[in-house]
């Protein structure tokens, strides 16, 4: 094997490319990667909005790392064709580039609202970040009791929206298309304990909103809504989403469905070409089913197991996924494979004013569970789902 | 050899990841935040902070659960003083 080229630089695409370089000192690695950056924590992102990082500590990897890693870091760059029956990629450059494995790591692309004046916030990057600090330091300058900020989505990237107008003190509304937070996912006791929880933290909550407007035109100075309320903002935060880059995929004889269609090995159909992160749909042993995750475990993970399948050591990925956030410093947690179009039976095992616990159960195995306000089961139900049992 | 382990509860978002490669290191709290243990064990009750003895077998995984971190939250140090990871 000489080239392995990855698509991709963030943390399942450079754990991918630091495994394989300790397994193997002389194959050339190649990182082709849209974003101008070395490799940086999404997650850190609303740590840096709030001020309790510096900018400079979001990110993981300097450029020399890559250079003493002998890891070569394509930044600013897309690819625009897949060849894989000759084994190359082209850039879009007119580069091409031979591979004896491909990785495809390249994440997802974010669902977009279209007509954006300046206001409009998404909190994919690093310069989203720098964007919305920005707009924050705009926002202050009002008069207090003149700071809104309006957030359009119910789920992670909302709650972090949530959580920064709060630490800053702006007013907030939040837009919802379903009936509240997750409704295509969560109860409706558990949506009813996260409403209760935003709106006694000063939160408006706006549902069942199927559209939209954005105010002002080359500022953001309000939404309208098809129930006719209009609502004052500076900023609007958008987290509604975000979808793998269909046509590209497919244009390119790649299986995808909700994302790129792999096994558990994290293999497509075709010979040495792996799929990893937020934009695989890989087979969950763990639940028996093809999952896409997006979350910082699972990417980093699938990295690592990814690399060793490649240098030989053909090796299936499992790990019980989860994601945590909180509401205004309400803990929540979601744990394996919370779909409830695919469970046979949810069981709503806790609600109380200020809790909510609902479990996923498949085939009669437990396979997933959300727990809210109150989540000390959470290793408790981690290992049950782990042991299939 | 004695390292010393510490989160920063201000910085941890309980992804738990920790938890899930050095459980014998790491386990989250009620508030959601991860504590240290020493080989599963938290003597004098919970802390963010502990020093231990470790094997290099077991320095190497509490390294990798420390990786495994997305807001950095957890430090590394060795006997000296030394921090071991995040590399600096």
């Amino acid at each position: 094997m000489e080239n392995i080229i990855i698509l991709g630089g963030g943390i399942a695409g450079t754990t991918a490319a630091e495994e394989l370089r300790k397994m193997n000192a002389d194959v050339a690695i190649t990182i082709i990667e849209q974003e101008h950056h070395a490799l940086y924590s999404r997650v850190l992102l609303p740590h840096y909005v709030k001020g309790k990082i510096p900018r400079e500590k979001v990110f993981l990897k300097t450029w020399e790392w890559y250079q003493n890693k002998n890891i070569e870091i394509m930044p600013g760059v897309r690819v625009e064709a897949i060849d894989i029956s000759n084994r190359f990629v082209k850039t879009t450059e007119g580069r091409e580039l031979p591979f004896d494995a491909l990785i495809l790591a390249g994440g997802g692309e974010l669902n977009v609202i279209g007509g954006e004046p300046r206001g409009v916030s998404y909190l994919r990057g690093v310069d989203d970040a720098d964007e919305l600090i920005g707009l924050i330091r705009e926002t202050l300058m009002h008069p207090e009791g003149d700071r809104h900020g309006v957030v359009y989505g119910g789920g992670f990237i909302a709650l972090e929206y949530i959580n920064i107008f709060q630490h800053f003190g702006i007013l907030c509304d939040v837009v919802v298309r379903g009936s509240g937070f997750w409704s295509s996912l969560l109860s409706e006791h558990s949506q009813s304990v996260l409403a209760k929880k935003a709106i006694e933290g000063g939160v408006g909550l706006h549902c069942n909103e199927p559209e939209l407007n954005i105010l002002g035109e080359r500022e953001v100075t309000g939404v309208k809504l098809a129930s006719g309320i209009d609502l004052p903002c500076s900023i609007l935060g958008v987290g509604i989403g975000m979808h793998p880059d269909q046509s590209f995929y497919r244009d390119n004889g790649i299986e995808i469905d909700r994302g790129i269609v792999v096994n558990e090995y994290l293999e497509t159909a075709h010979p040495m070409v792996y799929a990893v992160g937020d934009t695989a749909q890989f087979f969950d042993t763990v639940v028996a089913r093809r999952v896409v995750y997006g979350n910082w475990m699972n990417a980093q993970t699938q990295g690592r197991v990814v690399a060793k399948t490649i240098m030989g050591e053909r090796t299936p990925f499992s790990l019980v996924s989860s994601y945590s956030t909180n509401l205004l410093g309400m803990q929540m947690v979601f744990i394996g494979d919370v779909d409830k179009k695919t469970a046979d039976e949810i069981r709503q095992t806790v609600a109380t004013d200020a809790t909510s616990a609902e479990e996923f159960y498949r085939a009669g195995k437990l396979v997933g569970a959300v727990l809210i306000g109150d989540i000390t089961s959470r290793a408790t139900i981690t290992k049950r789902i782990a042991s299939r049992e | 050899m004695k390292i010393r382990i510490v989160v920063d509860p201000d910085l941890c978002i309980g992804a738990a990841s920790c938890v899930t490669i050095a459980p014998e290191t790491f386990e989250m709290n009620v508030e959601n935040k991860a504590e240290v243990l020493d080989h599963g064990v938290a003597a004098d009750g919970p802390r963010y902070e502990r020093e231990m003895d470790a094997t290099e077998d077991e320095l190497a995984n509490i390294i990798l659960g420390a990786q495994s971190c997305p807001t950095l939250a957890i430090t590394v140090y060795d006997e000296t003083g030394k921090q071991l990871y995040p590399e600096v």
